[in-house]
């Protein structure tokens, strides 16, 4: 080591007394940066470009109210639209009045147009019900959040989810109604609407009105069958199995296979009514319980009567047929009701007469369904009161027992002043059907009542002892001519078989063995036999030769029997020739 | 109309032509024989220990007829058309069968069927199948006999031939001949049953 060593350059004291001769040391700044920094500013860089293109391509943060949130997770569960995603659920947090969830959901960027006012959200997951089975894929992907855009060009970022998925979606071509009923039945979203076995639409959501106690059915019929909306369309139900027992018989009807396992509705244009406008609007149409139901509301206006039934009332409901000489011509409105009261004002007093109000539509009469006809039926039924039309119940029905009213022109009828009960008209009625049967039968009782039945059966029982004898006495010759008959009978045929037998005897007499008969019997045989036996040979010669008999040259050798010794001659002859 | 009345004449002019050639052909001479030829010889009286009943003989469908019949060819006949049976056959060939039988020997043979109480202890039936003049000479006569007792049990079934030489010409002799030739058989048949002791 040298002796001039030279303290640190930076460490100079001023009071130190001795100077060192020392090169000054030239501090110069530093003037270089190192290369390893352009690694954290890369990557502060990136950083910040990601910061700012996640900020610049994120959608709009909206929330949504659902009453609960079933299955919904911070950070996984996805919105999606058309099954594909547009959001993820960032919050999920009860809402500030604690009766609800409010979630907060990041869209992507490019969906902020369809977050339209009117835009539906709602869970979707496992669904099991009579119309479907629906969101089975999210038994293994867990619940997402569904959404149908809105169709108002007004956008929004808070919404309120929807309990369960919307029956038709917004957008979606058709025509929304709203139906309503009175009836004790009712119908829950999803209801088909059926149209000549079609389902056409759904019941979307019901309400019920308090004030009115009716329920109406917010109802949309899909296109293109909005277009059989008119105005004189009416709806009916055609829910499960329909029984009717009415005056006309037993009636069933069923709809299609889904109305029988949930209610259905269906709808038409009664027969004879024009069909009228197309609906284009919502409007608001009942649900009748029948097609006779719905059918009978193309009458509007009705001639109303009132008639004084002294018999029962049994078997006829409101409703029933009012029938002119077979023809329908009106239906009964009310029986015995409270704002009608007969002379007799009481149920409990004697003779107390039902009031039964009953209408002739003039529809129905080939009358226009204008006031100009309901004038003109209310003062022809009238005109015909005075010359003896009645009206009385008659049995439609029996195995139901249901009844209708009658009217019918009864010239014999006791005449009546024409009357009104509280505006009605009073047709007179005459006895029903079952009271004219009872007053007939009374009255054959009474004649069988004034029979003398006991002189009738002394004299009965005289006369059968009279006969009982006179059949005795019959029995007795019956018996004596029988007895006749089979003696003379008996008599005749031993005689003639007597006869018979004696004459077969001497026959066979005739003919025995030792009888002349027989005799000259075999001997004309045997003459016969040799007159045969003569005619033979004749015979012969005519089957060997017939023409034999004129041409006797022409037979043919006779040959005979010839002897041993004959032949040997005749044989040397003929070797020696 | 003429052409009909010459149709007319014309067919009697042949009818009675023909007829008169018919009578003027000469007549057939028939020769009539007889089976069993008239004797005054009668039976001699005999002990009989046993009696036969003879059924009907039965003959063979070509006798059933009158004329004689003769062998000219092994399977060929000749029915004479002038030498015919006076009788008939199947009951001349029994009377004479009877005859020859009850000639002699211990045995009674009468004709007779099957009676509800027979007199016989025994049946017996003659089939002939053959009685002719055969083609070389001679007459032959073939069939069988049986004897059976009253329980139809069969006791002799036995066929037989016998045949005799023709020693002159003509269907006279050969009717002595086949005469003679029953003869034989009612031998044998003798002989047969008296060598038979029927219970």
């Amino acid at each position: 080591m040298s002796d001039q060593q030279q303290p640190p350059a930076n460490i100079l004291h001023s009071s130190d007394p001795v100077e060192y001769k020392y090169d000054r040391a030239v501090v110069k700044p530093v003037r270089h940066i190192s290369k390893i920094w352009l690694i954290p500013l890369l990557a502060l860089g990136i950083g910040m470009w990601m910061i700012y293109y996640q900020w610049s391509n994120q959608g709009p943060l909206i929330t949504i109210a659902f009453p609960i949130a079933t299955g919904l997770e911070a950070g996984k569960t996805k919105i999606k639209t058309r099954n594909v995603d547009i959001g993820l659920v960032k919050k999920v947090e009860l809402s500030e009045d604690l009766t609800g969830v409010t979630v907060t959901a990041r869209m992507n960027g490019n969906i902020e147009p369809l977050l339209r006012k009117d835009s539906q959200f709602w869970i979707v997951s496992p669904r099991v019900s009579l119309n479907g089975v629906s969101g089975l894929s999210t038994l293994v992907s867990g619940p997402f959040i569904n959404m149908a855009p809105g169709t108002v060009f007004e956008t929004s970022d808070k919404f309120v989810a929807l309990e369960a998925p919307p029956v038709t979606p917004a957008g979606t071509p058709g025509l929304h109604i709203t139906l309503n009923s009175d009836a004790e039945f009712a119908y829950k979203e999803g209801d088909p609407v059926i149209y000549k076995g079609l389902k056409v639409g759904e019941i979307e959501n019901t309400h019920f009105n308090f004030d009115e106690r009716m329920v109406y059915y917010n109802t949309f019929i899909t296109a293109p069958y909005h277009k059989l909306i008119t105005e004189n369309t009416k709806f009916w139900d055609t829910s499960g199995v329909k029984i009717q027992l009415t005056a006309q018989g037993i009636k069933i009807d069923t709809g299609s296979i889904e109305s029988l396992l949930t209610n259905g509705v269906t709808f038409g244009i009664p027969e004879g009514s024009p069909a009228g406008q197309q609906v284009t609007k919502r409007s608001f149409f009942d649900i009748y319980r029948s097609y006779e139901q719905a059918s009978e509301q193309r009458y509007k206006l009705s001639a109303e009567f009132v008639i004084f039934v002294k018999d029962t009332v049994r078997g006829l409901h409101i409703g029933a047929p009012v029938e002119y000489r077979g023809l329908e011509v009106g239906k009964v409105l009310g029986i015995n009701p409270p704002h009608i009261k007969p002379p007799q004002t009481s149920v409990l007093e004697e003779g107390y007469d039902i009031p039964v109000i009953i209408s002739v539509q003039p529809g129905r009469v080939q009358q226009p369904d204008n006031q100009q006809g309901l004038a003109f039926v209310r003062s022809q039924i009238i005109g015909w009161i005075d010359k003896g039309l009645r009206a009385s119940l008659k049995t439609g029905n029996l195995l139901t027992g249901a009844l209708f009213v009658d009217l019918q022109h009864y010239p014999d009828a006791v005449d009546v002043d024409n009357i009104k009960v509280f505006d009605f008209d009073v047709i007179p009625t005459v006895s029903s059907e079952f009271a004219q049967l009872s007053a007939k039968l009374s009255a054959v009782l009474d004649n069988v009542n004034q029979i003398q039945f006991k002189q009738l059966s002394d004299n009965t029982a005289d006369m059968l002892s009279r006969l009982s004898k006179a059949a005795e006495s019959i029995q007795v010759t019956s018996e004596q001519a029988s007895q006749f008959v089979d003696d003379i009978e008996i008599k005749q045929l031993q005689q003639q078989l007597s006869t018979t037998l004696s004459s077969v005897n001497r026959l066979l007499n005739d003919f025995s063995a030792d009888s002349e008969s027989y005799q000259e019997l075999n001997r004309t045989m045997r003459s016969i036999q040799q007159s045969i036996n003569t005619l033979q040979p004749l015979f012969q010669q005519l089957n060997q030769q017939p023409n034999s008999l004129i041409f006797t040259e022409q037979r043919g050798p006779v040959l005979e029997p010839k002897a041993k010794a004959s032949r040997g001659k005749k044989d040397a002859s003929a070797q020696h020739d | 109309m003429q052409v009909l009345n010459m149709t007319k004449k014309l067919i009697t002019v042949l009818c009675t032509a023909l007829l008169t050639f018919g009578c003027t052909s000469t007549s057939v001479g028939l020769n009539y024989y007889v089976f069993n030829a008239p004797s005054s010889a009668l039976p001699a009286a005999r002990e009989t220990n046993q009696t036969v009943a003879v059924d009907a003989i039965v003959l063979a469908d070509y006798l059933r007829q009158s004329s004689l019949v003769m062998q000219i060819d092994e399977h060929k006949l000749y029915f004479s058309s002038q030498d015919l049976w006076a009788e008939g056959l199947q009951g001349a060939m029994q009377k004479a069968l009877l005859a020859d039988l009850n000639s002699s020997g211990t045995t009674l043979f009468i004709a007779g069927g099957r009676d509800t109480q027979p007199t016989y202890q025994a049946s017996l039936s003659v089939q002939i199948d053959h009685l002719l003049v055969t083609n070389n000479s001679t007459v032959m006569l073939s069939g069988h006999y049986d004897v059976a007792d009253l329980s139809d049990n069969t006791l002799i079934n036995q066929a037989f031939f016998v045949e005799l030489a023709l020693e002159e010409d003509g269907f006279a002799h050969a009717v002595v001949k086949q005469r003679m030739l029953v003869s034989q058989l009612a031998k044998q048949i003798q002989t047969a049953v008296s060598a038979l002791v029927i219970q």
